[in-house]
């Protein structure tokens, strides 16, 4: 083997091999979104349990936020509920969210499911918290 | 890598290939010094109950046997449901015991599964695809 000269066989090889590699990692990123886009994506709606105080504020068609400031999806419908003395209340919210074995994420991959505590913000600043009690997705595809 | 004249020389490929056979060491002095070896740990069968006490009726079904258990915070995996038993409590709630079989680990004396520690009286924030809460883990033995 002669440097600067001759190249055989084998550094072809490791050369093919290096350059798959270092494709690997700068391409991963935008693979596994395409994958993710293509086939994962889904239409998530679910239901927040949150203190009827809160649920004042929410308004039809308003985006709620993650305390990053990631959009966790648009309000479709308020309820108040009865049985609990109006003390709380329900909002359903719908997303663009992804779907695999794992379960459902919406916003930056934050795991949805019933029973998990969200912590939310509103456009006019106020925010709040809830559970998560109802969790229905439909595929995009 | 040429010999001439009893001098070595070095061409870019060994060093790449130089650098490699360092990064394989590097990685695997760290596997070992992180006590997380392959080798070096003892893997056995665990199962575990994880107890939850006020369950809202709505959701406490969403947990069943063959779920996948995964950590909440690591999002690793940390079992798969064998059983769950359901009792309704006097204020409508639902008093939850979860059976969860998994792999386990040893760690100096302590029971790690996937590298999440657990044992006796430890609440484990968990989910499943479907379900989400904090348990607390009532019961741990060695199958």
């Amino acid at each position: 083997m002669k440097f600067n000269k001759k190249f055989n066989f084998t550094d072809i090889i490791l050369i093919v091999v290096l350059l798959a590699v270092v494709c690997g990692f700068a391409f991963r990123a935008p693979i596994e979104k395409l994958i993710e886009n293509s086939f994962m994506k889904t239409e998530v709606n679910y239901v927040i349990e949150t203190e009827a105080d809160t649920l004042l504020n929410f308004e039809i068609g308003e985006d709620i936020y993650d305390i990053n400031g990631v959009s966790l999806g648009t309000v479709s419908k308020i309820d108040f509920s009865f049985e609990k003395m109006m003390t709380h209340g329900r909002v359903t919210l719908s997303a663009t969210g992804i779907k695999d074995n794992s379960g459902v994420y919406i916003g930056e991959k934050m795991f949805i499911a019933p029973g998990v505590n969200i912590s939310f913000k509103l456009d006019t600043g106020l925010s709040g918290s809830g559970t998560v009690k109802i969790v229905k997705t439909e595929s995009l595809k | 890598m040429k010999i001439n004249n009893n001098k070595i020389k070095f061409n870019v490929i060994d060093i790449i290939i130089s650098a490699f056979f360092a990064l394989a060491i590097i990685s695997s002095l760290y596997l070992f010094t992180q006590n997380q070896g392959i080798f070096t740990n003892t893997h056995y069968n665990v199962e575990y109950t994880l107890e939850i006490q006020s369950v809202d009726q709505e959701i406490a079904f969403n947990i069943s046997s063959g779920d996948t258990i995964y950590d909440s915070k690591s999002a690793t995996k940390i079992g798969q449901v064998s059983n769950v038993y359901h009792r309704l409590n006097p204020d409508k709630t639902y008093h939850v015991m979860v059976n969860i079989s998994a792999n386990a680990e040893n760690h100096n004396g302590y029971t790690t599964i996937n590298g999440v520690l657990i044992d006796k009286g430890y609440l484990l924030n968990f989910r499943t695809p479907q379900f989400s809460s904090i348990g607390k883990c009532v019961e741990l033995s060695i199958k």
